[in-house]
């Protein structure tokens, strides 16, 4: 008995009974109505809810909104942050002229921006794009920036000996060497451009999973309000996830080349 | 003719140091421009110096600094708090596997849930106050720091740990003594990582449920058609930034000023 016990403490078990006796907590201490049944539904309404708004696709028409603007945000964000920030690492040049501008909107919340985003485009889907847009091109920018800058000296010196001109020198030495940089801003875009979107929606949007979990917490509908939140959880998790299994295919030579070098 | 060279460079020196303002006040007056001849509509995006002027009058007159100062204050509370609880409880997550596995699995279940939707929820138990602020800011500021905190004070060098216990420190010493320092350049830079989310976090929960701070001011001006005060809000919410990043790196820098030399002579 002690020794699985010990076995217990030593194991992730132990974390995982911890959430269960948690949830088990949550149940029973709502259906016993010790704390407000109505503000924190028993685990199981929230999942039957769930189970029902699925069903109902009410909570897929509002998944699949938030994931084209997700989507578009981050493309465009990326594309602009990697495009200006392979620019600045690769001339220092425009990175001095753009420094001061760039260090002054950089820690801007990017939320402070919905106002004048309302202005300009109105409150459809455009907003929801830009704003996104906007928040994920920093980091990759700035991984951008670092990793074009961050180029070993002796690959560009070795290239440059075997006569390489310019344009392959960016596409066969920086470009590559860059690669697990940009990755890395890449996946904090990622995270960022979910819980902007959410932001978004919450503010302003009528559709979206923001919206839904703000529309049913105020018009009072608890569980699924709570089984929206659990979505929106999965939603980045997903995300996350399959990013990672797209990056490690993509950096699979990078992690060869690593070892190698060891 | 080399003094005349030597002139010459001195202007691109002076040039290189000064071109990152000048760019910046050129984009101004072009900003300006477009707004004057109404290429954009000025109803919209009035002239540069309108905003400017607002926002000195309004900072002036205190209304702008005092709208800041509660966002300020909400968002340190929550900042200080995540900080005070989240670091102790990240290093016995370093150095313990019990603690580590017991408190794993929540931290990964809650971590790709996006802070912002459980403002929602937050809201029903706590209402619109700053406790509900609070306790956002608070749990979006917890991740970084502890996730950083834990890979700080796990990777701690070995030899270190077995040096310390070599010369028969206990274990409140050696935390104190060798983890701790050890691990203050990365928990420096999950705290550094949390902190503009901390202010994002403090708008957006102003922006959907208060009635003070900067980001409700914002969307009231935009919502009242006060265009040059919502621009100069924005202006004040840019500086704001800018400046807590600067102290914060300055504080940065002070504190963990042994590791830059520690580092260098190549350890």
């Amino acid at each position: 008995m002690n020794n699985v016990l010990k076995n217990i403490g030593k194991s992730k078990i132990s974390g995982f009974v911890l959430i269960m006796l948690f949830l088990g907590l949550w149940e029973i201490l709502s259906r016993l109505g010790r704390v407000d049944f109505h503000y924190l539904p028993p685990i199981s309404i929230i999942a039957n809810s769930l189970y029902e708004l699925i069903g109902s696709l009410e909570i897929i028409r509002h998944i699949l909104i938030s994931l084209r603007r997700v989507v578009m945000g981050y493309l465009l964000g990326a594309s602009v942050g990697y495009l200006v920030g392979f620019l600045c690492g690769y001339i220092s040049r425009i990175y001095s002229f753009l420094e001061l501008t760039l260090e002054y909107l950089r820690p801007m919340p990017s939320i402070a921006l919905i106002p004048i985003g309302i202005l300009f485009l109105g409150m459809g889907d455009t907003l929801n794009v830009f704003i996104i847009g906007w928040a994920c091109s920093w980091p990759v920018f700035i991984n951008t920036m670092d990793g074009v800058s961050s180029t070993d000296h002796i690959f560009l010196n070795t290239a440059r000996t075997f006569g390489l001109n310019q344009w392959s020198i960016v596409k066969k030495v920086i470009i590559p060497s860059s690669v697990p940089y940009v990755f890395t801003g890449l996946r904090v875009g990622l995270g960022i451009a979910v819980a902007v979107d959410v932001i978004t929606e919450m503010v302003v949007s009528s559709s979206g999973l923001g919206f839904f979990i703000i529309t049913t917490s105020l018009s009072f509908r608890i569980p699924e309000m709570y089984a929206g939140i659990v979505t929106i959880g999965l939603f980045g998790y997903i995300l996350n996830k399959s990013f990672l299994l797209i990056s490690r295919r993509a950096l699979r030579w990078q992690r060869g080349f690593l070892s190698a070098e060891k | 003719m080399a003094k005349r060279i030597s002139v010459s460079r001195k202007m691109t020196k002076i040039f290189r140091k000064w071109e990152g303002i000048l760019f910046f006040i050129l984009l101004a007056f072009v900003l300006e421009g477009i707004s004057r001849v109404e290429i954009v509509s000025s109803l919209y995006f009035p002239p540069i110096s309108k905003d400017i002027s607002t926002f000195l009058n309004l900072t002036v007159s205190g209304i702008l600094p005092l709208e800041t100062l509660k966002t300020f204050t909400r968002m340190a509370c929550g900042y200080v708090l995540a900080a005070l609880i989240m670091i102790p409880l990240g290093i016995f997550m370093g150095i313990s596997n019990k603690v580590y596995n017991v408190f794993e699995p929540i931290v990964e279940l809650l971590r790709p849930l996006p802070p912002p939707a459980i403002i929602p929820a937050v809201m029903l138990f706590l209402g619109i106050g700053n406790s509900m602020k609070v306790f956002v800011i608070f749990f979006a500021c917890s991740f970084p720091i502890i996730l950083n905190t834990i890979d700080g004070s796990r990777s701690v060098y070995p030899t270190f740990l077995h040096t310390a216990r070599s010369f028969g420190l206990n274990r409140y010493q050696i935390i104190r003594r060798v983890i701790l320092p050890a691990a203050t350049p990365q928990i420096m830079s999950g705290l550094r990582t949390s902190l503009p989310i901390s202010l994002i976090v403090a708008i957006l929960s102003e922006m959907i449920g208060s009635i003070d701070g900067i980001g409700h001011y914002i969307l009231r001006m935009q919502r009242t058609f006060n265009i040059p005060e919502m621009y100069a809000g924005i202006m004040m919410l840019g500086l704001v930034g800018y400046f807590l990043n600067k102290i914060f790196l300055w504080i940065d820098k002070t504190l963990i000023a042994w590791h830059k030399g520690w580092r260098i002579s190549g350890i």
